[in-house]
């Protein structure tokens, strides 16, 4: 293994970052795996940024070579701290870039690098230390939360926002928030709290809610419970911190803490056999990668990799037998757009489950055309996210889309602020929806 | 590093905006290479977001002396986009409106930065597509397509950009805008244009010619058990009149490269075509049968047909991974590109294969088994500084070998700066000469893409011309001095002027190669004389029956559809040096092209004494007759006489 890495750079901190990177073509160093890249361009069209701005700089392939350069000591990070900045804030880690480049090259991993060493965070201040206590103090933070949604719906947040009272605490994030929370019904989150609680002894799977499933989005939570109780039962309902906020915003080292505890929470259970299922494709990605944050353990990293062999995304649970798609508005197209966004089998899965049900009437959209690059955990700047928002609808209005599914509850809140301003006739659902 | 003078910096705030600007170390940085091994900083990047602004910028460029390099995609593999003398780059990508789609007359108005599956994507709703079709289709643009005489899988069909580029909006290195249209009367400009890769100008506009789309595609898999078979059986192809939409070539241990990667069930054989017929269905159906036939007689190993968009797609899946298949097994590929006459593949293959095992590269080789074109992807580590010197070497004998075969140094990835240094083994130095003129005629300050395609100290190296010696007359009267006016049969010109050189005694038909389909003929031959010959061997060519001779037709300008199937030309300059270009191949992007140059130029710079041409088994459309027109100068065709016939020998 080459020896050169971010390690060497940021060397007070050797723990923040990761020594090598699982790739489809075996373990590298971040070095090896910028320098793998052979200027071919081919992942241009597929980034988002690029085909907003058109600048080298806001490419998969500049940012990979400013890296390189970086590491290789021909560009000052200190006196070049500003554009370093612009090049690591203006990646929404969406990993098309990846899915495009023929050497399989992970640029997402390396920005996320790039963001530690910057000690980049995006989020408002308030919004990055709620999320922080989160895994400290689980109770504290959904009650939070959960009067938060309780005073939403009182008009409490409207009242904070309207009087200016929310950017005097430093909460301005609110509006943005409180836009792409769907209103949920009552009967609805009496369910999902009923649910919750039955907690089994013995079971059968793990259900991995995501955070925004779990908090904002109770009907997706049902449906992805209900499709995991058709073929398992009984299934145990698991709040455990992932660890995946960490990874992506905070350090390696808490995220590997986290998911250290997600890891022996499974091993407990039935000697770490049981199927995991999660509703979100940016924590399936980073569960099935796993192993990347144990380079350095190899005990720890042969666990990781047997739990991520368990792990599996909602679409695996889908009958057999014909779904019954009902009163679903056609024509329909998919968003693969998730966190570091992998070749992988669920998406493949799914676009396959689509075109049996849809026929003609599923709109097949590539990666360019459809995906909506600003959700997810890849938070970019307001004006950025709009414009790219404004990008992902255009296509699919173009081809008069009347239902959007897509692959996590973030894309989900995203596609309905956007589609409420952009495209109020497109429907979003969660592909978990599609069983009813 | 020197900067850019804020004076300058100032005044180009005035016409681009100052956020257009970049000059930090990142900026440069990241302008600094192309898919090549090539890298240097540019002092400034300028993003052009208006062409309207692009004239007032390259004069004023040009009033400071500052070099310029345009840029789009970047993705040129002989680093064709790098600021070898400093100056900026003018970032074209914003560029990238498709101006007009015209369905009726079957054209369509383009910026240079569209990208050309975007061209192609619109298009298809039309019913319609635009043939060029290089690899890297998804990213690089139309402009870089022009600049470089890209092409394609699709070539052997519909030839390259060149052929699809009907009128273009330029600017010259001095700043003055310039229409070029083919229809123009005078000599090919727009031609002489493509293929340049930015040395002679900027382009601002073009218009590309647009296709129907095929009804129906058959693709074909055909295992052979032999180059050598797999080749007679594309020119048997050919001799039966068919032209595939695309023959795409493997070698065995490409195939086992790819396989190991993609497992895309190829079959393990000593060579691998991959035919794609397009067309009707009648038609299709009865070239399909004379395939089979064809592949049956060369010991075709199997015969694997697909039809449905799937199963053709799957067909591709191995041909398509072979980038990916050898990107994974080190870090860096490095992509050659050159080009034999067809004829000559199994002998280059052999010998470039026998070298890489000599070196111990892995590499795959792919061809375009249609034109002659190869491509090979050698595997390297680029941090081995020892390993990038190898490769280099290895790839430049690679290409020594194509012009000991017969054939060029580049297909369609250009010259730049990487393949320079080998432009000596391919020209002598009077057609380097001749490049260097084109050069300085257009850019006298050497700003537009500085240091490019020619070599720097050519004139010690650079072998002389030598001219067979019945050329001798030819030199001897421009050694004279005395000017004078070419002529063929004066049909077309019928001037009574004493002063003319009738290239009439030139009447030889030097060559009718029927593996290669090409022929070669002194310019006195005329052209009924020519289609008589071929017909009495059962050949075509698409010249118009004439009583003038094939140099009256072709400098003329009276048949500008024939200029897309020149290509080779032999003439005398008026300082009475002989000059050489093309041959056999039917792809050549090294260099200026030369045929254009002397296509319509109705003898204003050139005697021509020979040109090589396409011929065909079977009946194609003939080149139509325009009526003459006297040449039409513009500011660029005045300078080019100007620096070509400084004495005005030729009238």
């Amino acid at each position: 293994m080459n020896v050169f890495s971010f390690c060497d750079i940021d060397f007070k901190k050797p723990k923040n970052h990761l020594p090598s990177l699982e790739t489809p073509f075996g373990t590298r160093s971040i070095r090896d795996s910028l320098a793998y890249c052979n200027r071919c361009g081919l992942c241009l069209q597929q980034c988002p940024f690029y085909v907003l701005t058109q600048e080298e700089t806001f490419s998969p392939r500049g940012r990979n070579q400013a890296l390189l350069l970086l590491i290789e000591g021909k560009l000052n990070l200190e006196k070049n701290k500003k554009q370093f900045l612009r090049l690591a804030t203006t990646c929404s880690l969406c990993g098309r870039c990846t899915q495009s480049c023929p050497g399989k090259i992970p640029t997402p991993q390396h920005l996320l690098e790039l963001r530690r060493l910057l000690k980049v965070r995006f989020l408002p201040k308030t919004l990055q230390l709620l999320l922080q206590w989160r895994a400290d103090f689980p109770t504290l933070f959904y009650g939070l939360t959960q009067s938060g949604l309780f005073l939403r719906r009182w008009g409490v947040v409207k009242l904070l926002r309207f009087s200016g009272l929310a950017n005097l605490l430093g909460c301005s994030w609110l509006h943005q928030i409180d836009r792409m929370i769907p209103p949920t019904k009552k009967a609805i989150r009496k369910k999902w709290s009923i649910l919750k609680k039955e907690q089994e002894e013995k079971p059968s799977l793990i259900y991995l809610p995501s955070l925004e499933t779990e908090l904002f989005l109770p009907d997706i939570a049902i449906s992805a419970w209900t499709l995991a109780t058709q073929k398992h039962r009984p299934v145990l309902w698991t709040r455990t911190p992932t660890g995946l906020f960490e990874y992506v915003y905070g350090n390696v080292r808490k995220a590997r803490q986290q998911l250290k505890k997600l890891i022996t929470r499974h091993a407990q259970l039935q000697k770490g056999t049981l199927p995991l299922v999660t509703d979100s494709m940016d924590v399936y990605n980073y569960l099935k990668q796993a192993a990347n944050l144990f380079e350095n353990y190899p005990g720890w990293k042969r666990k990781a990799v047997q739990f991520s062999q368990q792990v599996l995304f909602v679409t695996d649970l889908f009958p057999q037998k014909k779904i019954n798609v009902g009163a679903i508005a056609t024509p329909v197209a998919l968003d693969t757009s998730a966190l570091f966004k992998t070749e992988n089998t669920p998406s493949k899965n799914t676009q396959k489950i689509l075109s049996t049900l849809f026929l003609k009437n599923f709109v097949y959209c590539d990666d360019r055309q459809a995906d909506l690059p600003a959700f997810g955990y890849g938070f970019v700047s307001k004006n950025n996210a709009n414009q790219l928002r404004l990008l992902a609808f255009r296509p699919l209005v173009k081809k008069e889309i009347k239902t959007l599914f897509v692959f996590s509850g973030w894309a989900l809140m995203e596609a309905f602020a956007a589609g409420k301003k952009h495209a109020p006739q497109i429907q979003a659902m969660h592909i978990a929806q599609l069983n009813g | 590093m020197r900067k850019l003078s804020p004076a300058f910096l100032k005044q180009c705030a005035k016409i681009i905006g100052k956020e257009n600007i970049l000059t930090d170390d990142v900026s440069l940085a990241l302008y600094s290479y192309d898919c090549s091994l090539s890298h240097t900083k540019p002092e400034g990047v300028l993003l052009i977001r208006k062409a309207e602004w692009l004239a007032p910028l390259v004069t004023l460029l040009y009033q400071y002396k500052i070099p310029f390099v345009p840029r789009a995609s970047a993705t040129n593999h002989a680093g064709g986009c790098t600021p070898l003398n400093g100056g900026v780059i003018l970032n074209l990508t914003h560029l990238n409106h498709i101006l007009e789609i015209n369905t009726a007359q079957e054209y369509a108005w383009v910026e240079p930065g569209v990208v050309t599956a975007h061209l192609t994507e619109a298009l298809a709703s039309y019913g319609f597509f635009y043939a060029p079709d290089p690899a890297s289709s998804t990213v690089c643009t139309i402009g870089g397509n022009f600049a470089q005489n890209a092409s394609g899988a699709r070539c052997m069909k519909y030839g390259g950009t060149l052929n699809h580029v009907l009128e273009a909006d330029v600017i010259l290195p001095n700043g003055e805008p310039l229409h070029l249209s083919l229809q123009e009367p005078g000599a090919d400009l727009l031609g002489l244009l493509a293929g340049s890769e930015g040395t002679l100008g900027l382009i601002t506009r073009l218009k590309v010619k647009i296709l129907p789309l095929a009804k129906h595609i058959k693709t074909f898999l055909v295992p052979f058990p032999s180059l050598q078979e797999s080749i007679q059986a594309v020119t048997d192809l050919v001799a039966q009149g068919i032209l595939p939409r695309c023959v795409e070539a493997l070698d065995q241990s490409t195939i086992q490269a790819i396989e190991n990667f993609a497992h895309a069930g190829y079959p393990i054989a000593p060579a691998v075509l991959l035919f794609e017929l397009d067309g009707d269905e009648e038609q299709i159906n009865k070239e399909t049968q004379l395939l089979q036939d064809i592949c049956s007689r060369h010991h075709a190993l199997d015969f694997k047909m697909a039809e449905e968009e799937t199963e053709r797609e799957k067909l591709w899946k191995a041909r398509r991974s072979a980038y990916a298949a050898m990107a994974q097994l080190a870090p860096n590929v490095l992509v050659g590109d050159g080009t034999v006459p067809r004829s000559e593949l199994p002998n280059a293959l052999q010998k470039i294969r026998q070298l890489l095992d000599e070196h111990h590269l892995r590499a795959c080789l792919l061809f375009h088994a249609g034109d002659g074109n190869f491509h090979p992807q050698i595997v390297f580590n680029g941090q081995n500084k020892q390993e990038v010197i190898q490769v280099k070497n290895v790839l430049k004998q690679i290409l020594k070998t194509c012009v000991d075969c017969q054939g060029t140094l580049s297909g369609e990835h250009g010259i730049g700066v990487e393949k320079r240094s080998l432009m000596t083994y391919q020209y002598d130095k009077q057609t380097l000469d001749l490049f260097a003129c084109i050069k300085h005629a257009t850019d006298p300050d050497n700003l537009a893409n500085p240091l490019k395609i020619l070599p720097v100290h050519y004139e010690e190296e650079a072998k002389n011309a030598s001219f067979p010696a019945e050329y001798q007359v030819i030199h001897d009267t421009l050694k004279e001095e005395k000017p004078f006016r070419i002529v063929g049969t004066n049909s077309r010109l019928g001037t009574k002027e004493s002063s003319l050189f009738s290239t009439r005694r030139f009447n030889r038909i030097l060559e009718i190669d029927t593996t290669n389909y090409v022929a070669t003929a002194q310019t006195g031959v005329l052209v009924n004389d020519l289609i008589q010959t071929l017909s009495a061997q059962h050949l075509f060519c698409s010249w118009a029956p004439s009583a003038g001779t094939l140099g009256g037709a072709f400098a003329s300008g009276c048949m500008p559809a024939i200029y897309q199937h020149i290509l080779g030309v032999e003439a005398f300059l008026p300082d009475g040096s002989f000059i050489r270009y093309g041959g056999k191949f039917v792809k050549n992007a090294a260099g200026y092209p030369l045929t254009r140059l002397l296509a319509g130029s109705q003898g204003e710079w050139a005697l021509i004494t020979q040109l090589t041409f396409r011929i065909f088994a079977s009946p194609v459309p003939v080149a139509k007759e325009k009526p003459f027109k006297s040449f039409q100068w513009n500011t660029w065709s005045k300078a080019l006489k100007k620096e070509l016939d400084p004495k005005g020998i030729f009238k």
